[in-house]
C-alpha cells in the first residue's frame, strides 16, 4: 500500500490551527469531509468514533507521531489525511511528548488487513528520521504532498 | 550473588483477526517496558524486526493473523518478560480484538 492509495491530497493540512487533541481530530475530520472522503451527514458519528477510540488508549505512539483512526460503516474504502502542527499538541502520547505529525484514517468495517497495511506503510516511512524531520518542517500542502510522493517512490524508509 | 543474564526465544502465531494493530501494539509495548530485558519481535514472513518497546516499530511490521512471530527476550528478567508476552499473544490480543472496537 502507498500513501497515494488512501491519502486525500485536498485534505492534507500543513499547519493545523487546533492546539488541543479534540480540536485537531475535529479539524482533520473536517478536512476529510471537505475533500469528499467522508459524508457530511456521517461527520459527527465518525468524529465521535475517533474520539471514543482515543479514550481506550491514545494513538499518540511516541516520537511526535499520532495515528487517530476508526472503522465506520459509511466508508467504502480506506481514506486518510495528514496534518502537521509546528507548535505540537498534547495528545496523551505513550512517551508524553507533544505530537507534531498526525495521520488520521477511517476504514470500512471488515477490512482489517487494509487498515493494518495503511498503518504499516505510515510507520515504515516514519521510522526514517529524514522523512520525519522534513515532514515536521513542511510549510505548505504541496510540501507534504511532495514528501508523501517521494516516500511512495521509496526515497525514504527501509 | 552475581545476576545471570538470560535469553529465551519462542515462536508464536498471531491469532487475533485484526493482527498487530495500534491498540494491540501499544499493549505489547507497555508490557515490554515493564521489564528490563531487551525484547525483539521478528516477523518471519519478510524477516522484519521490531523492538517491542516501540509502537512505531511494531506497527511497521504489519503483522497479520496467521503470521509467524519469533520473540527474543534477553536480560535478567527475560523469563518473566517472555511469560507476560506469550500471555498477550495467546490470550489477551484475541480477547481485545473480540471487543470489536479497533
Amino acid at each position: 500500500m502507498k500513501f497515494a492509495d488512501f491519502i486525500l491530497p485536498q485534505a492534507v493540512r500543513a499547519e493545523v490551527k487546533a492546539t488541543d487533541k479534540l480540536d485537531v481530530i475535529r479539524e482533520m475530520a473536517e478536512s476529510l469531509r471537505d475533500a469528499g472522503g467522508i459524508k457530511n451527514d456521517e461527520f459527527e458519528g465518525i468524529f465521535k468514533a475517533i474520539v471514543k477510540r482515543e479514550e481506550l488508549g491514545s494513538t499518540g505512539i511516541g516520537r511526535g507521531i499520532a495515528v487517530p483512526h476508526t472503522k465506520h460503516v459509511s466508508v467504502e474504502k480506506l481514506v486518510g489525511t495528514v496534518a502537521v502542527s509546528h507548535e505540537g499538541v498534547d495528545f496523551d502520547s505513550l512517551d508524553r511528548e507533544k505530537v507534531y505529525l498526525f495521520f488520521l484514517i477511517v476504514s470500512p468495517l471488515d477490512h482489517p488487513s487494509e487498515h493494518l497495511r495503511a498503518l504499516e506503510h505510515i510507520t515504515r516511512q516514519l521510522k526514517d528520521d529524514v522523512f520525519c524531520k522534513f515532514l515536521k518542517q513542511a510549510k505548505t500542502q504541496d510540501d507534504i504532498l511532495t514528501l508523501l510522493k517521494e516516500a511512495d517512490d521509496n526515497v525514504f524508509g527501509r | 550473588m552475581p545476576k545471570t543474564a538470560l535469553k529465551r526465544v519462542e515462536e508464536v502465531v498471531v491469532n487475533n483477526k485484526s493482527g498487530l494493530h495500534a491498540r494491540i501494539s501499544t499493549m505489547l509495548a507497555k508490557t515490554a517496558m515493564a521489564f528490563s530485558s531487551q525484547i525483539l519481535v521478528h516477523k518471519q514472513r519478510d524477516r522484519k524486526t521490531a523492538d517491542a518497546r516501540s509502537v512505531l516499530e511494531l506497527l511497521s511490521l504489519g503483522a497479520a493473523k496467521e503470521d509467524r512471530i519469533r520473540i527474543e527476550a534477553a536480560g535478567e528478567d527475560a523469563d518473566q518478560a517472555m511469560d507476560a508476552i506469550l500471555e498477550l499473544f495467546t490470550v489477551r490480543f484475541k480477547e481485545l480484538d473480540d471487543e470489536e472496537l479497533d
